[in-house]
């Protein structure tokens, strides 16, 4: 009784505040909530044109139970580790390598990996099949003309993965050079002034600093 | 102050159900009000203009709006209204379950039949028996009454057809020494297989180098489904059926593997495009623009648009010249993509009344059926008129009697595109002999129509 007494007592206080976020609750219930909960529930059945019928967890079996998306997801796993380890140590290779050069000179190094990030990514992977492709295709073309051995890249079943998170990684490394550069510059000079006056060689500034 | 607050919920809730119901009238305005039926057309882009594109204002949607024109006029059944939509080819499949799960499809679709047998199989269509006479069964050949006909029922009023065919380059031929094997320029030359085996052999050994670079005998892919039809056509080189009568895949014989053999052969003996197994359709088809190819794949549409940037200087001038695809029995392998128009299942009895008889009308009014020319007419009647103006016409025609359903008309056709290029892959990269290919590809094919028949309609 007390306590039905203090929450209306609170709903009573509170109402305004539940009132300025109803539109947006609304919203998130109507674009948000109401479609995951639908997703899940049509996840559960098996859906043509004129039946609706129940299945329970048949659909997630089948799908678990399919070697091209076991293999897909592996696949994906193995892709986002990659990209991440070459981007972040790339990456920060580069940014510390540059970061306390001369302004112009880190703008142009920055301006040419920024690029391929700025350029869709339809169009970058347009540009790569055109490099790659084992038919007419630029790299096999001169090579095929230097008479080097010809391998296909996109095709070649232990060369595909390695050659898809090298395009990935080409294309986006520019960013995280960006921000890391970003960073490092944002580090006042005079910590690095102390750190020469300690006598702190250059791999140690960037590695203990 | 309750009050107040109580009273300021109570007519946000009004406003948001007033919204709420706004949007429900909006759908309902489209169905049939009164004594006007309207009806929805969709189309993907075929043809611009009612029957030229160089007419003033020519667009994709111009026949169809016309066409309603004129039936509107002479209908006397109901006052018509019918709306024209046209519909990126990318985006048909995502509209149209939308549409269908909405419960507001379309009345009519007119677009290439084997991209929408699924939704004959899936109930979303009506049959269209009773609008089709006997008049239009002597004038269209029975082959693309059979690409049409799904289970006992025709589905698609077929309109025009986009036959395939090879290509090949003609002046490379010349340049090679195999002038014999050219055909003249109206006609689809018919070889024999081992009359292409003697040109692609001779075409690797006596291309000029200097005259083409980069250049290679026939063009070969297996990327992904597209141009997978062409793919499907070699298959049946060596006398295999592909389908039994009941839908079911039989490609695991002796011709089947042979077949696939066959193919890894040209591209094994350097016959064909290097990396076959990650180049497109589309990719090959820019390769023989470019001259880089002696023999390659086309249908009427593409050949077209060949000639077409030839005389606009897009590409540089050479002679290609159009081939069937030829089998062991010496007969041609013929396939067309038949387009024509299908008439959903609304629910609502006189909308589909009305869409039928339309379908009907510019299916079958002599002068509207002249715009089919735009395609391959699959009139002989119209075939008949423009056989002086498009004189490759009456060849395709010859083509009828060799013609192949490629889809079989088996319910999980797309589907079932997914499962042949990766076993095409596995051959040409030789992860796997082509008998093993045939015979994974016959397992998961089956499979999947398997599957797909369970929910068809008309295997039920």
């Amino acid at each position: 009784m007390l306590l039905m007494k203090l929450n209306k007592h609170s709903l009573k206080r509170n109402l305004t505040g539940y009132l300025f976020i109803t539109p947006q609750m609304f919203f998130f219930f109507l674009f948000l909530v109401f479609p995951i909960y639908e997703g899940i529930r049509l996840s559960l059945f098996k859906i043509t044109y004129t039946s609706e019928e129940f299945v329970g967890l048949a659909n997630y079996k089948a799908l678990l139970s399919d070697p091209v998306f076991l293999k897909a997801t592996l696949n994906t796993v193995i892709f986002v580790i990659c990209i991440v380890a070459l981007t972040v140590v790339f990456a920060l290779f580069v940014s510390s390598a540059i970061f306390d050069k001369n302004a112009k000179y880190v703008s142009v190094i920055r301006g040419s990996y920024y690029i391929p990030v700025m350029v869709s990514m339809v169009v970058m992977s347009m540009i790569w099949s055109f490099l790659l492709n084992p038919s007419n295709g630029l790299i096999p073309f001169v090579a095929r003309e230097l008479e080097m051995p010809v391998v296909n890249f996109l095709g070649d079943k232990t060369l595909v993965l390695p050659v898809v998170i090298f395009v990935t990684f080409a294309t986006n490394v520019g960013q995280a050079i960006i921000l890391y550069i970003a960073s490092m510059i944002g580090i006042p000079k005079d910590v690095f002034e102390a750190a020469e006056i300690d006598g702190a060689s250059r791999r140690t500034i960037i590695l203990k600093y | 102050m309750l009050k107040k607050s109580f009273f300021t919920l109570l007519n946000f809730i009004l406003i948001i159900s007033i919204l709420a119901a706004c949007g429900d009238k909006d759908e309902k305005a489209s169905s049939n009000s009164g004594d006007t039926v309207e009806l929805s057309l969709w189309l993907t882009p075929q043809w611009k203009g009612i029957l030229d594109a160089d007419e003033e204002g020519a667009d994709y949607d111009s026949f169809f709006k016309h066409a309603a024109e004129e039936f509107a006029k002479q209908y006397d059944k109901h006052d018509v209204k019918i709306n024209v939509e046209v519909i990126a080819g990318d985006q048909r499949d995502e509209m149209l379950n939308v549409n269908l799960n909405g419960g507001t499809p379309p009345d009519i679709f007119f677009e290439s039949v084997f991209a929408m047998g699924d939704y004959a199989h899936r109930g979303a269509l009506v049959p269209l028996n009773d609008i089709v006479d006997d008049e239009a069964k002597s004038d269209i050949e029975q082959s693309y009454w059979d690409t049409v006909t799904f289970g006992d029922d025709i589905y698609f009023y077929p309109f025009s057809h986009m036959p395939g065919t090879l290509v090949y380059n003609a002046d490379m031929f010349k340049d090679a020494g195999l002038d014999e094997f050219v055909g003249n320029e109206d006609e689809i030359k018919t070889w024999t297989l081992d009359e292409l085996e003697t040109i692609l052999a001779g075409l690797k050994e006596n291309i000029p180098a200097d005259k083409y670079t980069n250049a290679y005998p026939m063009g070969l892919f297996a990327l992904n489904n597209q141009g997978d039809t062409w793919n499907l056509a070699y298959l049946r080189m060596f006398g295999n059926q592909f389908f039994d009568d009941n839908g079911n895949i039989v490609l695991d014989d002796e011709n089947g593997s042979k077949a696939i053999a066959w193919l890894k052969e040209v591209y094994d003996n350097g016959y064909a495009n290097p990396g076959a197994e990650s180049v497109s359709s589309n990719d090959v088809n820019a390769m023989f623009q470019n001259k880089q190819l002696g023999v390659s794949f086309t249908n009427s549409v593409l050949y077209n648009n060949i000639l077409a940037d030839m005389e606009s200087g897009n590409i540089e001038k050479f002679d290609a010249r159009l081939a069937n695809i030829p089998s062991v029995s010496g007969d041609p392998l013929s396939f067309t993509y038949v387009t024509g128009a299908a008439v959903f299942n609304t629910g609502d009895e006189t909308r589909m009344e009305v869409a039928k008889d339309f379908v009907k009308f510019f299916s079958t009014d002599p002068e509207l059926v002249k715009s089919s020319k735009n395609g391959v007419p699959v009139r002989k009647s119209v075939v008949e008129e423009f056989k002086d103006e498009k004189p490759l016409f009456a060849a395709y025609e010859a083509n009828a009697p060799y013609m192949f359903s490629f889809t079989g008309n088996v319910p999980g056709y797309n589907e079932l595109r997914q499962v042949l290029y990766p076993e095409l892959q596995a051959v040409f990269t030789g992860e796997k002999t082509p008998e093993e290919a045939v015979k994974s590809y016959q397992e998961k094919g089956n499979d999947v129509i398997e599957k797909a028949k369970a929910d068809s309609v008309i295997y039920q």
